[in-house]
């Protein structure tokens, strides 16, 4: 893998059908460093969606090679790639990220269930570091004791839910407009906190986007569009 | 180990739904057990009709027939035993005791039992309880009768009043020229004693001096007053109970009485006779015993139904189990894992509901069938009867979890609601 070397996420020659709706998408090459932050934006419909599913190993190109941290994720069980998804992957979605009847500070340690090697790097005091990442997110003490976390607002979510990103310091943050349902004010203060706290963590973020205004944010834009090719439904 | 307490948490969540599958479930777990108890109670308490007899003797027939009439007092002997054999078998060696049971008269549908004083001592039911005395005392006179529990209670007899005997059972001619009277009435036993009048052996003989095939002779026509001169020594009794000396001794005595030359008798061990006896009437408990069953699967069925049926709105959180790692299999480990959940909790329920229930209706059970439910710690049946419910339940867990399965692989981590 050495030549790969210095690569957080790599993707060479993909081509994926979703059986079921004839959807296809084809994406020659993109690269992204460690440690390096980058927003691909497209409108909805862009193959967004198909793209994460690709990089989290829910789905499996059908050709092509995606790696993550030098390693490529397709040849393995569908095992080890939710291993492999646990270890080195946080996930952000749009919103409705958290199990609403647990607390924060459940939802910040669930993935540490999956992912041992993450659990190594937290240590023996697990509720310790989740308040530590979710103060340092600026959650109010009485917010990080809630008992459930659908009693926060959705700004406060979003921030729980980086929180659980990035606990036990994977290898990639990746998110999915995770500031469509926040307000601008809250958008900025959001996105400054997640880039901050990525960067302690010394990941690599990859956010996915319609908003092009971000692009300033980041180290890196890249438009969806020129980059990848969709086919649409039964030609597939 | 954070995955069963969040699985915990989510059933917490819906709570509504959960209680009222739990509350479902206890309840057909508290019937299927409740059903148990009174099965095993239900036994016990037929095997404990006769206790302390170690034989009962009749004219040969059918054992199980011997037992219905001597001790069921159902259906008629066939034959009698004569005096003389009796005596002679009150003479055996090996016999301690032995007490006539005189049967063959009834009163407005209650049997009559002409018997001796020991039978009020003789005679053992669940266990070791003896008959006692509600009322009055045993009879001392000829024409002295003492009731059943039943009898009195509801003819609604007290001491003193008079009784008139019929001839035969469910006939028309009386012994109305010599009533009875109430001399004593039994405590509740909830054996056929209850249902008995008892008088003397004296007094059955009394009845029938002037009667013959059957109906009263005017030409022998003898007085109430009278009678009480005459020589009472009656020439046949219906059954005898025996209790031997030593225990050992008890086959070779059955041996004896039926290979007794003198005339054909029948000798049987009122224990096993019962067994034989509960074997036919068993059918009913068996089906009693399947349709709790049914209702326990239906039960734990209507639970599956209520995890498939939150399966839509729970996408999402599957979803979000996905997207930090989990695998499909662990899916269905939750899922399973929430099946057991419930399945434990009713049956905790059902355990405690069953023994309130218990508690309250133990006294009733006894006083108004003479049923007797022993409150004991769950038998090791019992706890296997509940592992078997938690693991029915675990298994058609399997139906929900498998469907989670799909959904989520079909899903993946984008569930868009």
């Amino acid at each position: 893998m050495s030549e790969h070397r210095g690569e957080a996420l790599g993707i060479e020659g993909v081509r994926f059908t979703w059986p079921a709706s004839g959807f296809a998408l084809a994406i020659d090459a993109l690269s992204i460093a460690k440690g390096e932050s980058i927003v691909l934006h497209g409108p909805s419909g862009s193959g967004k969606s198909t793209l994460l599913s690709l990089i989290c190993g829910i789905v499996v190109p059908d050709a092509g090679e995606i790696r993550v941290m030098g390693e490529p994720f397709s040849p393995l069980t569908p095992g080890r790639r939710d291993r492999m998804r646990a270890e080195r992957l946080g996930v952000i979605f749009q919103m409705f990220n958290l199990l609403p009847y647990a607390s924060p500070v459940d939802n910040v340690l669930l993935p540490l269930s999956f992912a041992p090697e993450r659990a190594g790097r937290v240590g023996r005091d697990r509720v310790g570091e989740a308040r530590r990442l979710l103060s340092a997110l600026g959650l109010p003490r009485d917010v990080i004791a809630a008992r459930r976390a659908d009693r926060l607002s959705v700004g406060q979510q979003q921030r729980v839910a980086v929180a659980r990103a990035l606990i036990g310091r994977p290898d990639i943050v990746v998110a999915d407009e995770p500031t469509s349902a926040l307000d601008i004010d809250a958008r900025d203060t959001f996105l400054a906190l997640m880039a901050e706290q990525v960067r302690a963590a010394g990941a690599t973020l990859l956010m996915v986007s319609h908003d092009q205004s971000l692009a300033t944010r980041f180290d890196r834009a890249v438009a969806l569009g020129d980059i990848a090719r969709l086919q649409r439904g039964a030609a597939a | 180990m954070i995955l069963f307490r969040l699985t915990l948490r989510s059933l917490a969540n819906r709570w509504i739904t959960v209680a009222l599958t739990v509350f479902a479930t206890a309840l057909s777990v508290c019937l299927f057990l409740g059903v148990e108890k009174v099965r095993n109670g239900a036994r016990a308490s037929f095997a404990d009709t006769v206790a302390g007899v170690d034989l009962i003797v009749g004219a040969r027939s059918g054992s199980v027939q011997l037992l219905l009439y001597s001790v069921f007092r159902i259906g008629s002997a066939t034959n009698n035993i004569t005096w003389e054999s009796y005596q002679d078998l009150g003479a055996m060696p090996a016999v301690d005791w032995i007490v006539p049971l005189s049967l063959g008269d009834s009163h407005r549908g209650f049997r009559v039992l002409g018997t001796t004083h020991e039978y009020f001592d003789r005679y053992r039911f669940r266990g070791d309880r003896g008959l006692t005395f509600a009322a009055g005392e045993r009879f001392d006179d000829v024409f002295d009768a003492v009731l059943g529990a039943d009898v009195a209670e509801q003819l609604g007899y007290v001491l003193g009043d008079e009784i008139i005997v019929a001839h035969g059972i469910a006939s028309f001619s009386y012994h109305d020229d010599k009533p009875f009277r109430v001399a004593g009435i039994l405590e509740k036993t909830g054996t056929p004693v209850d249902r008995t009048v008892h008088v003397s052996l004296d007094g059955i003989e009394a009845i029938h001096v002037d009667w013959r095939s059957g109906a009263r002779d005017p030409a022998l026509a003898v007085s109430a007053e009278e009678v009480r001169e005459m020589d009472l020594t009656p020439k046949a009794v219906t059954a005898a109970m025996i209790g031997v000396k030593s225990r050992l001794a008890v086959f070779r005595l059955q041996r004896a009485i039926n290979e007794y030359p003198e005339e054909p008798l029948l000798a049987i061990l009122p224990g096993v006779a019962l067994q034989e006896l509960w074997s036919l009437v068993g059918v009913a408990e068996t089906a009693l015993a399947g349709v709790s069953a049914m209702v326990v699967v239906t039960a734990l069925l209507g639970m599956a139904a209520m995890i498939l049926a939150g399966l839509g709105e729970r996408r999402r959180e599957m979803a979000i189990l996905r997207a930090v790692g989990a695998r499909p299999r662990t899916i269905v480990v939750v899922l399973l894992f929430e099946a057991f959940a419930i399945s434990v909790m009713a049956a905790i329920v059902g355990l405690a509901a069953l023994y309130a229930g218990l508690v309250i209706a133990q006294p009733w059970l006894d006083a108004a069938y003479g049923l007797y439910v022993p409150i004991t710690p769950p038998s090791s049946g019992e706890f296997g009867i509940l592992g078997g419910i938690i693991a029915t339940g675990t298994a058609i867990g399997l139906v929900p979890a498998v469907r989670a399965y799909r959904l989520s692989l079909a899903d993946g981590m984008m569930v868009t609601q």
